[in-house]
């Protein structure tokens, strides 16, 4: 394999799994920034050694696993504690949760199923999660209180998930 | 607030147009432009001990003398001047037992060389074809005749990473001549034919017989299923080690490659016979591959029935070693009204009126007792004895010592995988370039990093005592990796080992539990785990690989 054929297998590789490799580790607990360098530096070493596409499933899971191990080895020389409760079922959960692929298909699924929200749910959603305010000043802007604010988020929450398992054909679990 | 409604708020984020993950391609692909040394960004933004630790360690690969030309080893090499010790008093053994033979006139159960086995008589030939036994180990398991020391397990010079530059095995594979005489990949012991109706569990002395031949013909009772295989023997041999007969009130016939004998047959390349259901058998330290894919190791005499998918071996005299470990269907073995059901494997000596048995692995079943790993106990028709722990002199019986491997999975690449190739191309080579007896073919792989991978029919579970064997040749490698797709650990398992001389066949013999898993190296494959995949590669900017066969054997280290 010549140097061009190997930089182009590192491209496509990169292609297909850098954001699900990016939000996974954000998933555990890496800050945005050691999510940039530690996503980097997961595809440079699994690309230095021999690695076959076996399927998109398992080269995702096998890059999240390296990732998971290079995030481990960031927060043992800092001293933290990983976010995650069991980081050594992450995995299963972010399979589960984000789907096999690393989550493309499930944001793009979320997204149109956010389209479908109306009025305070879709509101809500869309001042907590799309601009970041905190439950109390969403209440506040909403004219509720923040325990109708939990409620509302939480009933807009089921019914997006059910959305999405709806698109994926898959039982809500 | 739990894993996964964290992840899920991270998703709703990101849909919304927050905490998207960026594009990170140009960056990557910059650092790999820029060189191995400083690609990864340490995250402490200095360059990786990591990265620097494995550098080292190639180019200690790189200046490292040419490896000694021998097998891998398994037993771990612990005290020479123990190791002198023993090897007087088992010359001294050798001698007392060689005068014992020669002034008893007994030569019964003295182990003779086996001077038929094409391997050993030609090494220069290897005949191909993973999935047979290995007879010209002569019931050894896979154990490096020089007991020199094992491969060692991977040593991991670096922090958990994924680089392959660990230190590899000091111990490099054997060059040919090696491979055993084997049965075609994914040959299996021959289904026996279907009978219209299986005959009710017969006492030994009222079975219902075929027609009878005349001694030292082959078997016309074709309507009768075949219930295990083993390799013809050579013929010319000074002792043979089957044996078999109609009934009790006559002679043993022995079966050898000319002649045959009543109740077992040839397959049609002649290479084995087949056990027809009912024949008595004798069997003098020699192997059977009974239908369900489990092996039978003899001293003793036997008959095999069948009823449904479930075997029973029944045993009249002396004593077997059964290895049913990880098969779904059932073997029994029986002794006039005793029956023991094996689920694992172990040894089962007829006794008068009793069986005595030891559990090696698994479990054995004795109506509602049972018997596991590391047991003795004796049947007889007051039910099972109190169960004892072995002792170190069980484990260390002859007949354990003397195992043969029984082969789980052969990959020869005459066809495509059952599964399917991920890396490497079938290509064909003739008898010569192979080195073996006739032509065939190989999985071959070049350029940078060659490798061979292909995907299992299904899941491969590790057993205990599992072995890797592998036929190879290579030229250009830095260094070997065997690894295998653990989907449940999302890591490859496997091991750095050093290449033999360049452009010769070896080969390489790799116990499972020395693999580890890839990104750290600290966690070892056990028995029970589970493999979609295997891969075999090299590392090297100009590398070529050919792979003749592939196969795992269960190889137990009982004396250990």
């Amino acid at each position: 394999m010549t140097a061009s054929d190997r930089m182009h297998e590192l491209e496509t590789l990169v292609a297909a799994h850098q954001r699900g490799v990016w939000r996974f580790l954000r998933f555990i607990g890496a800050t945005p920034v050691e999510a940039d360098d530690l996503t980097q530096e997961t595809f440079l070493a699994v690309w230095q050694k021999p690695f076959e596409q076996r399927d998109e499933h398992a080269t995702g899971a096998y890059l999240r696993t390296v990732a998971r191990h290079r995030f481990l080895m960031l927060l043992r020389s800092r001293r933290r504690r990983p976010e995650v409760q069991n980081i050594e079922n992450a995995e299963q959960v972010f399979a589960a949760t984000a789907g096999e692929d690393g989550g493309d298909d499930h944001i793009d699924a979320l997204r149109e199923c956010m389209q479908q929200l109306q009025g305070r749910a879709r509101s809500a959603v869309d001042l907590f999660y799309g601009d970041g305010h905190s439950r109390a000043e969403t209440a506040r802007l909403l004219e509720m209180d923040e325990e109708g604010v939990k409620t509302l988020l939480r009933r807009a929450k089921q019914a997006l998930r059910e959305c999405v398992e709806r698109k994926h054909g898959r039982k809500p679990g | 607030m739990p894993d996964k409604e964290r992840l899920e708020d991270q998703l709703f984020e990101e849909a919304k147009g927050r905490n998207a993950p960026p594009d990170l391609r140009s960056r990557i692909l910059g650092a790999a432009q820029g060189g191995l040394a400083d690609a990864p960004t340490p995250p402490q933004g200095t360059p990786s001990a990591r990265m620097r630790r494995a550098t080292n360690s190639v180019t200690r690969l790189v200046n490292q003398p040419e490896p000694r030309p021998s097998r891998p080893v398994y037993k771990p090499q612990r005290n020479w001047a123990g190791a002198v010790v023993v090897a007087g008093f088992c010359a001294v053994f050798a001698v007392a037992l060689t005068l014992f033979v020669v002034y008893s006139g007994d030569p019964a159960h003295v182990q003779i060389p086996d001077a038929g086995s094409s391997a050993s008589e030609n090494p220069e030939h290897a005949t191909r074809e993973p999935g047979r036994r290995n007879d010209d180990h002569d019931g050894q398991t896979p154990v490096d005749p020089t007991g020199a020391k094992p491969s060692p397990e991977p040593k991991k010079e670096s922090a958990p990473g994924p680089h392959p530059e660990d230190k590899p095995s000091s111990q490099p594979p054997t060059e040919t001549p090696e491979a055993p005489p084997k049965r075609k990949p994914g040959d299996t012991p021959p289904e026996p034919e279907a009978k219209p109706e299986p005959a009710p569990e017969p006492k030994r002395d009222s079975v219902e017989r075929p027609e009878p031949d005349e001694p030292g013909t082959e078997a016309k009772a074709n309507n009768h299923a075949v219930v295990a295989t083993f390799r013809a023997p050579a013929v010319g041999r000074k002792r043979y080690e089957y044996f078999t007969r109609r009934n009790a009130d006559e002679k043993w016939h022995e079966v050898h490659g000319l002649s045959g004998a009543w109740g077992v047959r040839k397959t049609e390349d002649g290479a084995y016979f087949e056990v027809l259901e009912g024949t008595e058998l004798k069997v003098s330290g020699a192997p059977l591959d009974l239908a369900n894919n489990a092996l039978l190791h003899a001293e003793g005499e036997f008959s095999i029935r069948r009823a449904g998918d479930a075997l029973t071996v029944e045993l009249h005299n002396d004593r077997i070693y059964l290895d049913c470990l990880g098969l779904p269907t059932r073997v029994h073995v029986s002794r006039g009204e005793l029956l023991v059901e094996v689920m694992g494997a172990g040894t089962i000596e007829a006794g008068r009126d009793r069986l005595d048995l030891f559990c090696t692995d698994g479990e054995f079943k004795v109506g509602a007792d049972t018997l596991t790993a590391g047991q003795c106990a004796t049947l007889n028709n007051r039910g099972l004895s109190r169960r004892r722990d072995a002792t170190k002199r069980d484990w260390s019986d002859t007949l354990l010592r003397t195992l043969p491997p029984r082969v789980l999975h052969g990959e020869g690449f005459e066809n495509e995988p059952a599964g399917k190739m991920i890396t490497g191309t079938r290509e064909a080579r003739d008898a010569a370039s192979l080195g073996a007896d006739r032509d065939g073919f190989v999985a071959a792989g070049n350029g940078r990093d060659a490798g061979v991978s292909f995907q299992f029919d299904g899941l491969h579970t590790q057993l205990a005592g599992e072995v890797i064997r592998v036929r190879y040749r290579a030229r250009g490698a830095g260094k070997l990796i065997v690894q295998c797709w653990n989907p449940d650990a999302s890591d490859n398992f496997g091991i750095d080992l050093v290449p033999g001389k360049s452009g010769a066949w070896h080969v390489l013999e790799i116990r499972m539990e020395d693999l580890r898993d890839r990104e750290t190296m600290k966690v070892g494959a056990s028995a029970g785990a589970r493999y979609t995949s295997f891969g075999f590669h090299t590392t090297g900017a100009e590398t070529e690989l050919e792979v003749d066969w592939v196969e795992f054997v269960r190889a137990p280290r009982y004396e250990d």
